[in-house]
């Protein structure tokens, strides 16, 4: 499933059209990308929490052959499903 | 940032930013019903993906049952601050723990250097003249620990803009006595305060007290000879400017009163 079927299923609980709610829902993909950028985590009740999370720098040793290699920080985006969905799905 | 954005939030950002007028609230609803039709499609086991944003699928680990993959674009613009840096190979012998007290080491000598240039200092320092901290620098007898830039502070509280050059050096050069004598105790013998004296002295400590000195007259004068040579031109070009119009209209006259 992917984007433009979401719309079309949205589009008559919301009463626009599919191609409004498709470009409400890249609006939407950007709005969650904004705030995820600026550090910030976005909470959807029901659903989860998009929580991006920073990693430090690690060194990472290859035991074979004995390197060291510096793996500089990074930022990631972590999903963390809410009680509600863990709850529906594990049961 | 480090904030919760609720969805009432996030919905006022997409009514904001999205081109088609819609309302807060049906904003939050097209949140809502997003991603209650996605919880749907999870629940029949299928993966679903939403543009921009990444994928959502099934797992069966029972503490995390949904799994998100971001967008590689979304996953780049979120790492933005980081993505200038590649994974470095270290070199045989290089630890780990080496370079953290490397780290460390480096950075606590840089912040001592820089007090030692920059220490807190009072009106009273400030007040006094350049022999005075100048003595106390030998009086430590450790050559060289004052730095270029509290030396420049010393010689600009001599206020040279107040008194003459002839004064000035005369301050300086009793400067020089009592640097002389200083080092005269230890090793020379007495001899006259003189300029020269002053030169000898200051380049083994302060070889810009010497700059700061001599560019301001320079300047002065370099200012003064740019604008009078400017000046020079500027009359040459109006006077043949001038003259080449005078001629003109003397050539036009004479050809009317010819004609």
């Amino acid at each position: 499933m992917n984007t433009e079927m979401i719309s079309a299923k949205l589009s008559e609980a919301i009463g626009k059209s599919p191609d409004e709610v498709s470009s409400l829902l890249e609006k939407l993909s950007t709005v969650i990308r904004d705030c995820c950028a600026d550090m910030d985590a976005v909470a959807i009740p029901g659903f989860g929490t998009f929580q991006p999370e920073k990693r430090n720098e690690t060194v990472v040793t290859d035991n074979k052959t004995g390197k060291s290699t510096l793996i500089p920080p990074t930022i990631t985006v972590k999903f963390k499903s809410s009680v509600v969905l863990r709850k529906k799905f594990v049961g | 940032m480090n904030n919760k954005i609720p969805v009432k939030k996030l919905a006022e950002k997409l009514a904001a930013q999205s081109e088609s007028d819609i309302s807060v609230e049906k904003a939050e609803m097209l949140i809502k019903e997003t991603f209650s039709a996605i919880i749907d499609k999870l629940a029949c086991g299928e993966s679903v993906t939403l543009n921009g944003l990444g994928t959502f699928s099934v797992s069966f680990n029972p503490n995390d049952p949904v799994t998100f993959t971001p967008d590689p674009e979304f996953a780049a613009e979120v790492n933005a601050p980081f993505s200038m840096f590649e994974a470095e190979e270290l070199n045989d012998g290089v630890d780990v723990e080496q370079l953290q007290s490397l780290d460390i080491e480096t950075g606590q000598n840089h912040i001592d250097d820089i007090n030692e240039c920059h220490p807190a200092t009072t009106d009273a320092e400030t007040d006094k003249d350049s022999s005075i901290t100048l003595e106390e620098n030998d009086n430590e007898s450790a050559p060289n620990t004052q730095c270029p830039a509290e030396q420049l502070n010393n010689v600009e509280n001599c206020n040279p803009t107040e008194t003459q050059p002839e004064e000035m050096l005369q301050n300086v050069s009793g400067f020089s006595v009592e640097k002389h004598n200083t080092d005269s105790s230890k090793s020379q013998p007495e001899s006259e305060p003189s300029s020269e004296s002053y030169m000898s002295t200051t380049e083994e400590h302060a070889d810009d007290s010497d700059i700061t000195y001599i560019p301001e007259d320079e300047e002065e004068f370099v200012e003064y000879t740019i604008v009078k040579s400017r000046f020079g031109i500027g009359v040459l070009v109006g006077l043949l400017i001038g003259l080449v119009i005078g001629a003109l209209a003397f050539i036009g006259y004479m050809i009317y009163f010819i004609n």
